[in-house]
């Protein structure tokens, strides 16, 4: 179903205009990928007891902002290839692709921006493994889980501690790899736990604090007033 | 060899934390492939993590169009379909399923969180008010800049809120007459009345346009 089309009129203008507009509005990849990970993550920590009230209101901050615009020109520098090489992992024809837009994304940006993009590409690397071990494609899997520690190499020579919202993402990287080491053939357990390691990386280091909280007004119990 | 510092302790608390929780949410991703929003957000309000994933990538693109549809600014866009999901998944707990269809629960949040925003950044402002002062001139930097949409865009703002909404809820959200009704706590036909006042009326406005151009 097209759910972009909910009122057939297809002679109408202002129709296919509406549908057009529409259309052509989506989320920056980046922004839709963080966003995902941040909600998984909040998700395992609400399962776990870890975190029981809602998190207050937090408008993305300037350096947020600054790393989504400047991989936001990267990705536009290369259109629809490179949108399709976010979503690549070791062994597809467009992986190289994506390391290249993603050193790109490295030079270009300012030294405060770097230790955030460093502890991206960490994440994408535990992302790669892991996607790849949940399709039981073992081997790439531990290639990946190498890229991995080679990733936590370069943000631990970087010298700084990763963020609050960074160390999260590894507590989440860490739930999903452990998952999967249980269920891991005794050959694949070698490269599940060299990742293991390297998603270790935010919790071993310790968090740097947040300090971007402000108010909430949330309507929690406004939402659903059946 | 490398050290690992704290992977075989988290990984034992994190086994026992598994033994503990409920078998539930362990049973559910088999069927997720084929899973539909409704059955996804049963699964993931039953602890799965896969499914909350899974229905993120069902809404996302929906949510932020019909939030920037709304808003009209990038950020603003980008700022409430954050707000709108971490709220979607602390409340998935209090969704009562069968009452009302997943996608209609989300969308009176992402509604909810639209009308909330307006408010506090234009306190002293009506939502009328704050159309006619043109809000979202940003809207442009995230469509493609076609004279066409352009005047789609200036159009919209002279319908009414209501037509607005249902405008939005239907061509953005992607979601059906039903659907918007109750999101908008409506009946489907006055939403399906409210669409196409808006559309006879943006159709006229841009003929006036044309007229106007020649």
């Amino acid at each position: 179903m097209n759910r972009l089309a909910p009122v057939k009129q297809p002679d109408d203008r202002v129709a296919r205009l509406l549908e057009r507009a529409a259309a052509e509005v989506r989320p920056d990849p980046l922004y839709r990928r963080r966003l995902r990970a941040d909600l998984v993550n909040r998700h395992v920590a609400l399962r776990e007891g870890l975190i029981t009230e809602p998190r207050p209101q937090r408008e993305m901050g300037r350096l947020g902002r600054a790393v989504l615009y400047a991989s936001l020109a990267t990705a536009l520098s290369v259109s629809a290839v490179g949108a399709a090489a976010q979503d690549a992992v070791p062994g597809d024809l467009l992986y190289s692709m994506k390391l290249q837009l993603e050193d790109i994304r490295l030079r270009i940006a300012s030294p405060a921006l770097r230790h955030d993009l460093l502890a991206q590409a960490l994440d994408e690397r535990l992302e790669e493994v892991e996607q790849l071990a949940r399709r039981g494609e073992w081997q790439r899997a531990a290639g990946a889980a190498i890229a991995a520690e080679a990733a936590e190499d370069r943000l631990s020579t970087d010298g700084m501690a990763i963020g609050r919202q960074d160390a999260d993402e590894m507590q989440r990287h860490v739930v999903v790899l452990t998952d999967l080491l249980a269920d891991a053939p005794p050959s694949a357990r070698n490269g599940l736990e060299r990742a293991l390691d390297a998603a270790t990386f935010g919790p071993a280091r310790g968090a740097s604090q947040d300090p971007g909280s402000t108010s909430n007004g949330s309507h929690a119990d406004d939402e659903d007033p059946q | 060899m490398r050290e690992r510092p704290m992977s075989a302790f988290v990984a034992e608390a994190l086994r026992e934390a598994d033994l503990r929780r409920p078998a539930a949410p362990e049973m559910v991703p088999s069927t997720l492939p084929e899973a539909g929003v409704d059955e996804l957000a049963r699964a993931a309000a039953a602890g799965s993590t896969e499914a909350v994933a899974r229905l993120y990538d069902a809404l996302v693109d929906r949510i932020y169009r019909y939030t920037a549809m709304r808003l009209r600014r990038r950020e603003d866009a980008e700022d409430i379909t954050q707000l709108v999901f971490e709220r979607i998944v602390t409340n998935l707990p209090r969704y009562r399923h069968g009452s009302r269809p997943f996608e209609a629960w989300a969308f009176r949040i992402a509604r909810n969180a639209v009308i909330d925003h307006v408010r506090r950044h234009r306190s002293h402002e009506s939502l009328d008010v704050a159309r006619e002062h043109g809000v979202g001139d940003g809207l442009d930097a995230i469509t493609l800049h076609g004279e066409a949409i352009r005047e789609l865009r200036s159009a919209i703002t002279t319908l009414t809120p209501d037509q607005q909404e249902a405008i939005a809820l239907r061509y953005a959200a992607g979601l059906s007459a039903e659907e918007a009704a109750q999101v908008m706590g409506r009946r489907a036909g006055t939403i399906r009345g409210l669409t196409f006042r808006a559309v006879a009326s943006l159709r006229r406005r841009l003929a006036d346009g044309d007229r106007g151009a020649s």
